[in-house]
């Protein structure tokens, strides 16, 4: 079973010594930090709910960030992991610690494009300041940033803040600013200048010495190899938005998506083979049949030079330009036209694409368990049946699970993690209801000895798998 | 889990005797009725006791058996390179025809052979089936006459009277140790393992195994495992790497026959229809069909003659030309296997399968109502003609494309199959040598080569056509690649660059 859900708040004390020790003698603050803190926290909320399934039950809990008079809370978007079942999150609430940490129900709104953001709203009004984040400002290397911030429900839900350096900027498919240690500690808190106390992000949960990150191929990781670990933010390019748009009701934001595979950057050989002038580019590996960048005619072994007129900014890591093109197409909303300047053949030529709909992640679907049967399942997305290379009218469940020593982990041919179920018990089952609704029916039989699974194998041969239930 | 070996012993550093080789085949159905004919033992040894006819069987084998030191050419980091490996083999004929495994001599660029008497003998390659890991190797009979030698070949036996118990002996060259005779019993006659491969090459599918607990050792392979007659009943071939005195025999039945196809045609070609089948042991109740009748149709490849025949997953293989199929369990599965493969490429063949539940209702013919069932239940009976297609390997031979410090194969449909790329022409690399034109072009292992300078490219050959026109004057010139979902477009320059 899924028990492993994040916690996450362990780097508090270490934050802390972070803070009063390392690197930051030489800050004399033209700012009162006691002061903003205080300020600041009068707009900090603890997030909290319970996690609970017939296996486990955790209580989790995060920052939130009020926005609005009418309860709208800024979240972290890993707070609440998309997978979970939505029946799993119980108990939704938000602690108001100037209200003697008074609690209010509190219902999620939506996600933001990128999944790195939630708005939830609770179901009254909450007696808290909303924040604002004032004129915002940039940063720079080396310049000193604090973050007001709570701590968490172990640390008394108590005001601190955190002191520290910029070190890096990183320019991924978001511009990340990397900072000395752990000064900066919990997601959604505010990071200003120590100087002038202006805004310049907002801080992202704390990661250690990796972050995943999310673009339009998908998630990667990236490596933060120092001998501090590090925290990070996003300044004031990647947040503005959020308080820009402030929604009330529930929402969904669809993810703009081209529709190609295997994009590489544009490697010096090939840019100089092909006597290309243009500093950077990234070669289409692979378009998806029928899907936006095929219909629009783009090819593989197409390098585009330019995004509507714009080109890209060199690098040495050819993989970086990659990261830079879905980026900026990760800006777009679906439906958008953007023009891709594309050299083919030698010859050079605008496309203008209408971008789709990004399809919807494996990590996006919920998760279902049958527990008399021991295996959790989840609906079929586009990514399952692309990557075992199976047609796209395929219907099934996927296999996200099968418990150990279950029913369906036993025998001689064992349902496994992975597999795509088509049939059970001879009946069709072209998606998680279905699939659900058949077990219920058939484990509710009182004498049921067995059930058959049809499935399709990752190496895309199909097989049959019985469960003996009389064991 | 277990990890067998092939019972083959490698000299020198090309490593390649690891690919765990695993499976096999048999010649008879499996679970055949059990009529137990008693086992003839020489009257020498019921007289004068086992031990003295242990000398008997060995005194009849040895002189026949051989040591093979085998060169063959492996590729690493896109180089050829020679390897060294050491096996065993039986002669079996006055023409001087050497049995012995396709892991040992298969793939031989040169064979020595060391006869009992200690001469060394050149031998040749004949022919060599990976199917079923066998090969035949002929001395070279001209320089043995001219030296005035003279070789013994070995009583065959028979396998299907081979029984459990039976006191057998092994005779090879573990690690190297020549003329080395191990004794025990048939501990199973009727072995089943997964198909597996050997360096690339898919082995063990048609036929079951001899277990034994004599010692087979690495180098082992190739030789005979005899009865007390000093017949061969058994080709030794694998052991599990950690067990204890667990060795395993290709029937000797089954190397009759590829003996004599390789004698006749250097090769043994077999039918492909591409199904893949499933035991139907527990299987009874759901399909409502009797525990002696079919196998199970687990899987339909696409583009295959069956799917071409409408066969579908799930449907149960009754009978291939009227005669009965039975895989109730694994141990059957070679037989079924093999009955289908022997038909000449090309034959029609009339599958009868029963169309279960809910896969028969869909069909236009039938157009029965079904009631939500918890079981497929019995189809109807279905006959279908399909034309069977040559078997053939996901891989074939490596070669070196030296300029480029490539090393590449030909494709096959059966790899694109199994990588289920759709079809394409080109050219797949298996490696690259360091600092070569093409590692530093970023060309990598498992990319399909389909164009040089635009010019696509379908085989080997027109590969190194393009790089031997390339290398009269080298310049920087483009290569396209299929790698992963993707195409690429690669820049080869000249070294000196």
């Amino acid at each position: 079973m899924p028990t492993k859900f994040k916690a996450g708040m362990g780097m508090m004390l270490a934050a802390a010594v972070a803070a009063s020790g390392g690197g930051v003698r030489s800050a004399r603050a033209a700012v009162d930090l006691q002061a903003k803190a205080d300020e600041v926290v009068k707009s900090m909320v603890a997030v909290e709910y319970t996690l609970r399934n017939e296996n486990a039950s955790q209580e989790e809990s995060g920052l939130g960030l009020v926005v609005s008079k009418d309860g709208v809370i800024l979240i972290s978007g890993s707070l609440i992991p998309e997978s979970l079942p939505k029946e799993w999150i119980k108990d939704m609430k938000v602690r108001v610690p100037g209200k003697d940490f008074a609690s209010v129900p509190a219902k999620l709104l939506g996600r933001t494009r990128d999944r790195l953001f939630a708005y939830m709203k609770t179901t009254e009004p909450i007696d808290a300041s909303v924040f604002e984040p004032g004129e915002m400002a940039d940063v720079k290397l080396g310049q000193q940033v604090f973050s007001p911030s709570m701590a968490s429900k172990n640390g008394g839900y108590e005001t601190m803040v955190g002191v520290t350096r910029v070190k890096a900027m990183l320019h991924l498919s978001h511009v990340i600013v990397g900072t000395n240690s752990f000064g900066l500690t919990r997601g959604t808190a505010p990071v200003y200048d120590l100087d002038s106390g202006a805004c310049v992000g907002i801080a992202m949960p704390a990661t250690g010495d990796t972050m995943l990150m999310r673009d339009g191929s998908g998630v990667r990781r990236i490596d933060l190899i120092d001998e501090d670990q590090t925290s990070l933010f996003l300044p004031r390019e990647e947040v503005d938005y959020l308080f820009k748009n402030i929604p009330t009701k529930p929402f969904e934001e669809k993810r703009a998506w081209l529709a190609v595979d295997e994009v590489t950057g544009l490697e010096e050989d090939v840019r100089e083979g092909k006597g290309i002038k243009q500093p950077a580019g990234v070669m289409i590996g692979a378009v998806i049949p029928g899907e936006a960048a095929d219909k629009a005619g783009l090819k593989p072994r197409d390098i585009v030079l330019t995004i509507d007129g714009k080109q890209f900014s060199k690098s040495p890591v050819p993989e970086l330009m990659v990261t830079q093109f879905m980026g900026i197409l990760d800006r777009h909303k679906p439906g958008d036209t953007v023009t891709l300047g594309v050299l083919r053949d030698g010859q050079k030529m605008d496309i203008p694409v209408t971008l789709g709909e990004f399809p919807k992640m494996g990590s996006e679907m919920p998760y279902v368990f049958a527990s008399k049967v021991g295996v959790v399942t989840r609906d079929l997305v586009f990514t399952d049946l692309y990557a075992r290379r199976l047609p796209n009218d395929t219907k099934g469940v996927v296999v996200a699970l099968v418990k150990n020593g279950s029913p369906a982990a036993l025998g001689t041919t064992p349902l496994r993690a992975g597999m795509l179920i088509t049939k059970v018990d001879d009946q069709t089952v072209n998606d998680e209801k279905q699939f659900t609704d058949v077990v219920d029916k058939e484990t509710a039989k009182p004498d049921l000895k067995e059930m058959v699974f049809s499935v399709i194998l990752p190496t895309g041969d199909t097989q049959v798998c019985r469960v003996d239930l009389t064991k | 889990m277990k990890r067998l070996l092939a019972a083959m012993m490698i000299a020198g550093i090309a490593g390649c005797a690891s690919g765990g080789v695993k499976r096999t085949a048999s010649t008879q159905p499996a679970m055949a009725k059990a009529t137990v004919k008693a086992h003839k033992i020489d009257p020498r040894s019921i007289a004068t006791g086992p031990s003295t006819a242990v000398k008997y069987a060995t005194s009849i084998i040895s002189p026949a058996v051989v040591r093979l030191d085998v060169v063959t050419e492996t590729f690493s980091q896109g180089q050829a390179r020679s390897s060294r490996a050491i096996g065993s083999g039986v002669i079996i004929d006055a023409q001087g025809h050497i049995l012995t495994n396709f892991h040992v001599a298969g793939r031989a660029k040169r064979i020595d052979v060391t006869l009992s008497n200690l001469e060394h003998v050149r031998g040749k390659l004949v022919g060599s089936d990976h199917w079923t890991d066998l090969a035949l190797v002929q001395l070279d009979l001209d320089a043995m006459k001219k030296r005035g030698l003279s070789f013994s070949y070995a009583p065959m036996g028979n396998s299907s009277d081979v029984q459990l118990g039976q006191p057998v002996m092994a005779v090879g060259t573990p690690y190297g140790l020549s003329r080395t005779v191990t004794a025990g019993i048939v501990s199973n006659t009727d072995r089943f393992f997964d198909e597996t491969t050997i360096e690339g090459y898919e082995t063990g599918w048609f036929n079951n195994w001899i277990q034994t607990d004599a010692a087979i050792n690495p180098g082992n392979s190739g030789g005979p495992l005899i009865n007390l007659r000093g017949e061969v009943i058994g080709i030794n071939t694998r052991g599990v790497s950690e067990g204890n005195n667990l060795g395993f025999a290709i029937p000797i039945d089954t190397a009759k026959e590829v003996i004599g196809k390789l004698l006749k045609d250097g090769k043994v070609v077999r039918s492909y229809t591409g199904i893949t089948l499933q035991p139907l042991q527990d299987l009874e109740t759901f399909y409502d069909i009797k525990a002696d009748e079919g196998v199970l149709i687990a899987s339909v490849e696409q583009d295959s003659p069956a799917s071409r025949a409408g066969l579908k997953a799930e449907d149960i293989l009754l009978a291939v030309n009227g005669i009965p199929v039975n895989v109730r369990f694994p141990e059957q599965l070679a037989y079924v296997r093999k009955l289908i493969s022997d038909y000449p490429v090309g034959s029609t063949l009339k599958f009868t399968v029963l169309r279960s539940g809910s896969s028969a209702t869909t069909s236009a013919t039938t157009a029965a109502t079904t009631a939500p069932t918890t079981a497929a239940g019995r189809g109807p009976e279905v006959t279908v003609s399909l034309t069977t297609e040559k078997l053939e390997s996901v891989v074939t031979e490596e070669q070196s494309i030296a300029a480029w410090g490539l090393s590449v194969r030909d494709l096959t449909r059966a790899y694109l199959r199994e990588q289920r790329i759709p079809y394409t022409q080109g050219v797949l690399v298996t490696g690259t040598r360091p600092g070569s034109p093409a590692e530093r072009a970023q060309i990598q292992p498992d990319d399909i080569i389909l164009r040089v300078g635009n010019k696509p490219v379908t085989s080997t050959e027109e590969l190194q056509a393009a790089v031997d026109a390339w290398q009269k004057s080298p310049k920087t010139i483009e290569v396209d690649v299929r790698r992963d979902r993707g195409e690429l477009i690669r820049i080869i320059k000249p070294e000196s660059d």
